[in-house]
């Protein structure tokens, strides 16, 4: 087991250079932020001098040769813009992506793992069907559109919630049960499929058989051979959701890291757009890693040695 | 587990109350206002370009002049000055004026702020001064040269803010963004990443203290979610509201719209520079003017909230020409001009726009989706190209690649347009690809002219030139919307700045 985490934590090493270099080459090809930093009444020796000042006049194997060296000791200079560190700025804004993140998985495990269960336990009856409609709805409806009509209805109509920003609880539950919505029809539907094959298995039977009551076959036989391929898909879900959900953090301005990253991109603060990419490539390996664990919890044959 | 049960319970209750306990109350305080823009900018440092904080910095900073809601210039912390040779202006300061930190404005904080700007390691706005020199005549009395000298050197400088002497020696940025200090009417108080900016009245201000108690800067990216703010009555003041939105947020009936004319000229500039482009020939460049309805794109693309311009120069500029009258609406007449120019079946072009500027103005693909169908009119096939602003400005200032014509706007400062005049027509401009020598001299002339009636005339003459030259479909002068809650009684101001020291409530 050690041996096995050992070996994929030395796996993070190629992954990471790698991502260096693309996101660094990425950058470099879609443009230069010294034409956005000049003032209007600039000279073309000004944009030089610019250049000169962001060190982007200096050879491209030079300025990639100084970008490594740097990033690997986690230091990925400072904004173009605010002169900040990169680092302090995108960890400033990994909390609150991160309180969206969890919160919208407890809302997409809490309520998709219990349907999947009734869903599937009464495979084919009107349960079944109501419950796949909704998740039909729930994966088809575009996040912009069910958080604009949420916001409409809680936020305009009812005035129950607050529309935007980032302040107690309240204002978490419409971006998290947006994002959430349409991660519990995922889950609902991965999960009542793998149970429906799970259940009609002969060890149920058997232990349905030995006398086991109908929970305790369904939850502990059942219930965790299916769960194998929902925490693979919950796991890259919350991968995705701890990069930024921008669509839903530009909608109820929510200060997250997706916003940040997609300035950044626009303001061409290369700085910024590295160190967020390679922060979130960590948390992504992390993740993978951790998925990786928990198979092994879940079913014991699977052995890391 | 009957045990866990009941836990599971208290603490989903727990939830709940605490759910609707910490609702937080809509709206603004007595005394507060709320503002709502699109996103922050990345710093608070007064000697870098303003961007996005431009509001804001303007709340928390003074320049040595200042420029009102028209656009007149007032003393401000100079409180007289005189031209001591054209490059050189003496400055006297405002005595007892107070930074809020409680320092005291000097001479010797003035020249370290110029000092600071001036850091050619730094990007600072130092392009916009070419300061070569700032000597400290007493305590109260400062010179400052800029070379070469500049009419409007004065007006400029009303927008470089002066900063507290213990920033002043910070080089980089990052200090000024946890501790702002100026002489502004309002102190800096907090900024919470990506959500609020919060400033407090300073009760000590120089011209008094302002009405408004407080005032909270929010950032929220998506226009629906403003609209729905405005009207449930969460804040009280947003800009650039589409002119489609205007009937929604009146009938809120809590909110008004006002209407002020930004300084953004819109332009289709032309590439005369390339031989062997149509748009080498001037009657190409009039046909195109005049085969662009331009008057009916304003009343349906735009809801009629434009103006039309003849020459890039607004009525209430500097150096108006009444004279020069729009291009009118002739398709024949395009044709002829194009027969004529050797084109008379048209001709195919590459046509580059930015729907992400700042400056994009409201609607921007509708408007260049029209052009193109009035100069399809005319046998003129354009081929329209969408860029972000970063690639855009490369195309157009570092690789000098940009398609032969390209959507472009400029905003007048100072109601004087002899910038506009060089940004977007001197061929030595960086945006510019002209090769109008007459025009060249004549901008060179009237922008350097210290006796601004003698430039009068120049730039009356340069509109004539511009409208027979024609380097640029000339379009209009968009009306910025503000929507403003009916308790606050304020008036927009024609730079575009939110600046509330002037405000009320009702």
């Amino acid at each position: 087991m050690t041996h096995y985490i050992v070996k994929r934590l030395l796996l993070y090493i190629p992954t990471l250079l790698g991502v260096l270099a693309v996101v660094f080459i990425l950058t470099h090809v879609v443009g230069d932020p010294s034409v956005l930093l000049i003032q209007p009444e600039a000279s073309r020796e000004d944009l030089e001098q610019m250049q000169h000042i962001l060190g982007l006049d200096r050879p491209i194997w030079e300025q990639f040769w100084v970008f490594i060296r740097q990033a690997v000791q986690g230091d990925f200079g400072r904004s173009f813009w605010s002169d900040e560190t990169a680092m302090s700025i995108v960890l400033e804004r990994l909390p609150a992506t991160a309180e969206l993140a969890f919160c919208s998985l407890l809302i997409a495990v809490i309520l998709g793992i219990p349907a999947a269960i009734l869903a599937a336990l009464k495979r084919n009856s009107f349960l079944d069907l109501g419950i796949s409609t909704l998740s039909l709805f729930g994966i088809s409806m575009p996040s912009f559109w069910l958080g604009l009509m949420m916001m409409l209805v809680f936020g305009v109509w009812l005035r129950w919630l607050p529309i935007s920003g980032r302040g107690g609880l309240d204002h978490l539950v419409l971006p998290a049960v947006t994002l959430g919505v349409s991660m519990m029809a995922i889950v609902e539907r991965l999960l009542r499929t793998d149970l429906v094959d799970v259940l009609s298995e002969d060890y149920v039977r058997t232990a349905a058989a030995k006398g086991l009551s109908g929970r305790r076959v369904v939850l502990r036989h059942a219930l965790k051979n299916a769960l194998i391929p929902t925490v693979t898909m919950i796991g890259m879900q919350l991968g995705a959701l701890l990069g930024g959900a921008v669509v839903t953090e530009t909608v109820f301005g929510w200060p997250g890291l997706g916003r940040l990253v997609v300035k950044s991109i626009s303001d061409r603060d290369y700085p910024v757009v590295h160190c967020a990419v390679c922060v979130l490539a960590v948390v992504f390996i992390s993740i993978n890693l951790l998925v990786d664990l928990l198979y092994g919890v879940l079913d014991p044959r699977i052995r890391y040695d | 587990m009957r045990l866990r049960h009941r836990a599971f319970c208290a603490l989903a209750a727990i939830s709940v109350v605490s759910l609707f306990g910490c609702v937080s109350a809509l709206g603004a305080e007595p005394g507060e206002i709320i503002v709502v823009q699109a996103g922050f900018g990345s710093h608070m440092d007064p000697h870098r370009g303003w961007g996005d904080n431009a509001h804001i910095l303007q709340s928390i900073y003074d320049g040595l002049t200042r420029i009102d809601a028209e656009g007149n210039l007032h003393p401000g912390l100079a409180e007289s000055w005189e031209q001591v040779t054209p490059e050189t202006v003496r400055f006297h300061l405002r005595q007892g004026v107070k930074f809020h930190n409680g320092d005291e404005l000097t001479a010797d904080v003035v020249k370290l702020n110029v000092e600071r700007m001036s850091d050619p390691n730094e990007p600072r706005q130092s392009y916009s001064f070419k300061f070569t020199g700032c000597t400290v005549v007493d305590k109260y009395t400062i010179e400052i040269t800029e070379s070469p000298a500049d009419p409007l050197f004065i007006n400029k400088i009303s927008y470089m803010g002066i900063a507290a002497a213990e920033l002043c020696g910070y080089a980089k940025s990052d200090q000024f963004a946890k501790t702002p200090i100026g002489t502004g009417p309002f102190k800096f108080v907090e900024w919470i990443t990506d959500q609020r900016v919060v400033l407090a009245a300073n009760d000590d201000y120089w011209r008094g203290a302002p009405v408004i108690r407080k005032i909270i800067f929010r950032s929220i990216p998506e226009l629906s979610t403003r609209i729905s703010e405005l009207v449930t009555g969460g804040v009280d003041i947003v800009a650039g509201i589409p002119s489609e939105f205007v009937p929604q947020v009146e009938a809120s009936g809590s909110v008004r719209i006002v209407p002020m004319v930004s300084m953004v000229n819109r332009v289709i500039l032309f590439r005369c520079d390339q031989p062997d482009s149509p748009f080498a020939k001037k009657e190409v460049r009039q046909a195109m003017n005049y085969a662009v309805n331009v008057d009916l794109i304003i009343e349906t693309v735009l809801g009629g909230r434009a103006h039309r311009e003849a020459a890039v120069v607004h009525p209430t500029d500097f150096g108006f020409n009444p004279s020069v009258k729009p291009y009118p609406y002739d398709p024949e007449k395009a044709k002829s001009l194009l027969a004529a120019a050797g084109y008379p079946n048209g001709f195919k072009v590459d046509f580059d726009y930015n729907p992400t500027s700042a400056t994009s103005g409201p609607k921007l693909n509708d408007v260049v989706q029209a052009i193109v169908a009035d100069l399809a009119q005319v046998g003129v096939e354009a081929n329209l190209i969408a860029y972000d602003q970063a690639a855009m400005s490369s195309r157009i200032y570092k690789a000098r690649n940009v398609s032969p014509m390209f959507d472009f706007g400029w905003k007048t400062w100072y109601n004087d347009p002899g910038d506009t005049f060089y940004g977007l027509f001197h061929s030595e401009s960086i945006y510019a690809y002209t090769t109008n020598a007459e025009i060249d001299s004549l901008i060179i002339a009237g922008r350097a002219e210290m006796d601004r009636e003698k430039a009068r005339p120049i730039y009356e003459k340069i509109q004539e030139l511009l409208f027979d030259d024609a380097p640029a479909i000339f379009l209009w002068y968009v009306d910025d919307l503000y929507a403003v809650s009916n308790r606050v009684n304020w008036t927009p101001r024609v730079d575009g700045r939110i600046y509330l020291y002037d405000a009320s409530f009702y």
